[in-house]
């Protein structure tokens, strides 16, 4: 019984110390596998030292293999937030609205070129969310001059 | 006349070796390049760019992130704000006082032990391996109940490596510190390797810092970031 004890208090002892060795090995590791587990970036690495004010959005068109960065880095918690035109609305929609009423009454045309220079301004210069804009302002501007022009003819 | 000029000379000599011995242990403001690359448990890695700069009298932490999105990231001693074309989009709890930050610790000459002596930690064990110095780390007893062991090796008064563990004594996260750069009796670790083990799999994490400057005079609007209201 005796020995069995202390069979018992050597493994629990044991163990206690095999849990973790405290030596040099400790802090080794596998610098190939760090480099492998990264390889895939190295293109994209060689991309942005040639072009270091690119954003995902101007890499998007050249190697769209990365485009799920779009979805994956994201540090706010919360999700995507799309900051655009005034009010947090949308770069597209902000456009579309002033663009669609402004060809209606022909004489604000001008509206939907100056909603897509206010979201220009708005948004540091942000390309991507400007070319929205412009999408908006495109798609505002025909639907407006048909709905003028169905009215108009009816 | 000669003694006096000497004199004059040698107070001249000990006041400029003075402030310039000063000037040298003073290091107050840290700016860098950062490439963080992360891997991504079952999925690919992903990569953020930019700058960092910290000034210790202000104890902001403010990354100016270039890729993948362009934003400016503040972490303050209570919160971290995302901000975005001069907006805050999101707050969020800091849960990591900005004095334990690699920045602070490096301008405080304090790198090497890791700030563990400020922060609720007890040195226990101190042996030495493979030209590694390795020191144990416990928590001080209100903290025992939450908190692990944590082994720091340091390499010629340099932090080399840091194990994090948990309480059944298992590794939780290992970072390695690299490539050290020197500026005027300035050192930082321009490669930083964090591995995180998560459900008997290994995280990685690889940050590198170029283009390190100290002291600079230029750019106090991103040293004393105003958070916009």
């Amino acid at each position: 019984m005796k020995k069995i004890f202390i069979l018992v208090l050597f493994f629990v002892f044991t163990n206690k110390i095999s849990a973790i060795t405290i030596n040099a090995e400790l802090f080794e590791y596998d610098e190939e596998k760090v480099e492998a587990a990264f390889a895939d970036l190295d293109e994209l690495e060689n991309l942005l030292e040639t072009n270091p004010e690119w954003t995902i959005a101007d890499v998007a068109f050249r190697l769209p293999q990365y485009n799920y960065m779009l979805e994956n880095v994201n540090p706010a918690p919360l999700g995507f937030t799309n900051i655009s035109a005034p009010g947090n609305i949308p770069s597209f929609w902000w456009a579309f609205s002033f663009s669609i009423v402004g060809s209606y009454f022909i004489y604000s045309a001008v509206a939907g070129p100056i909603a897509v220079t206010i979201v220009y301004f708005n948004t540091d210069k942000d390309k991507a969310e400007t070319k929205k804009a412009i999408y908006g302002c495109l798609t505002g501007t025909v639907l407006g001059l048909g709905i003028r022009y169905l009215v108009s003819n009816l | 006349m000669n003694r006096k000029y000497y004199f004059v000379l040698f107070a001249l000599v000990i006041l400029l070796l003075q402030k310039y011995s000063v000037e040298a242990q003073d290091f107050y403001r840290f700016k860098a390049d950062y490439t963080i690359k992360l891997s991504n448990k079952g999925n690919k890695p992903v990569m953020k760019k930019g700058t960092v700069f910290y000034d210790k009298n202000v104890k902001k932490i403010v990354i100016k992130n270039g890729f993948p999105l362009k934003e400016n990231i503040i972490h303050s001693d209570t919160s971290i704000y995302f901000i975005r074309v001069g907006r805050v989009i999101n707050r969020t709890t800091n849960f990591l006082p900005v004095e334990f930050s690699v920045f602070h610790l490096a301008l405080n000459g304090n790198l090497a032990n890791y700030g563990l002596d400020k922060a609720g930690y007890i040195l226990n064990d101190v042996s030495r391996d493979k030209g590694l110095v390795i020191a144990s780390w416990l928590p001080e007893n209100n903290f025992k109940e939450n908190l692990g062991k944590i082994i720091i090796a340091t390499k010629g008064k340099e932090l080399y490596s840091i194990v994090y563990l948990n309480k059944k004594e298992e590794i939780i996260s290992k970072h390695i510190f690299h490539k050290y750069m020197y500026d005027k009796g300035f050192s930082f670790p321009t490669e930083i390797v964090r591995i995180y083990y998560v459900d008997q799999e290994e995280l990685y994490e690889l940050t590198t810092y170029r283009n390190i400057k100290i002291n600079e005079t230029g750019n106090n609007e991103y040293y004393n970031y105003r958070i916009p209201e």
